[in-house]
């Protein structure tokens, strides 16, 4: 190992750090030469990246799930026992 | 913001009830904003601020007291590494190039939002403000009242574990 050089652990406990754009130039200077020779600590950045955009495109729609609990709610209250009303 | 108001409240009702609140306090504070802070952080700042009172209220106060991390809080696990810290062990290729193919594949969209409910508390709350919301690290640490590093930690955190939740379930990787 080359001093000053992050091991792949190290750059595993600042890939967010890394990828906020926090780390001091120096210690990201190193990171990236890590990274050049190294893939597997390639891919776990990219998979970081990657995760940050999946939170990121988890669409609006999400929130259908309120629509849904409403819905169950709505259900499991008529399903409680309410008699069938007649349509007005 | 119904996501960052449950993930503050911890259910779907009071994240309603707390967004409607906010809403209101916006409306009438509207003209007193001297934009200082951008619109959205200071929004937000109004919602944690309810939501602080309501906790406090129903004694659900959660102290953003900073802790080790856990096993489960690491980027990966332990013991794919060698004692010198190189792999022993690397973690497999996700075959994928992008966010939205990482979403569709294999009902990816639903596991992210099952690791972000998975989440701890606080874990959660910074990784949907941030990742979710577009929030800066700085807005996220201004309306938490958490220093930036604190943010950092959970940040690194939350993603860490929704990495883990996806790399088993792409790849039946522990």
């Amino acid at each position: 190992m080359f001093p000053g050089i992050p091991t792949c652990v190290e750059v595993s406990q600042e890939v967010t750090d890394y990828l906020e754009g926090d780390l001091p130039a120096w210690r990201r200077a190193l990171t990236r030469m890590h990274l050049l020779g190294c893939s597997a600590c390639r891919e776990l950045v990219r998979q970081f990246t990657l995760v940050k955009g999946a939170v990121a495109g988890v669409p609006p729609a999400a929130d259908d799930a309120l629509a849904q609990d409403t819905r169950q709610d709505l259900l499991a209250h008529f399903a409680g026992g309410a008699p069938d009303e007649p349509d007005p | 913001m119904l996501r960052v108001a449950r993930g503050l409240t911890g259910t779907t009702a009071s994240g309603e009830e707390l967004v409607q609140e906010t809403w209101m306090a916006v409306i009438k504070g509207l003209d007193g904003f001297q934009g200082r802070s951008s619109l959205k952080g200071w929004v937000y700042s109004i919602l944690k601020n309810k939501a602080r009172t309501t906790a406090r209220r129903d004694a659900r106060v959660t102290p953003f007291s900073a802790l080790g991390p856990e096993e489960a809080d690491r980027p990966v696990a332990s013991e794919r590494y060698t004692a010198g810290g190189s792999w022993a062990q690397p973690i497999g290729t996700w075959e994928v190039d992008s966010p939205e193919s990482l979403l569709l594949a294999q009902e990816g969209q639903a596991v992210v939002q099952r690791a972000l409910e998975a989440l701890p508390e606080r874990q959660r709350i910074v990784v949907v403000m941030r990742d979710g919301e577009g929030l800066s690290a700085h807005e996220v640490a201004a309306v938490l009242e958490l220093s930036e590093a604190n943010v950092r930690v959970l940040l690194h955190r939350g993603r860490s574990r929704v990495r883990r939740a996806l790399a088993e379930h792409l790849l039946g990787e522990r």
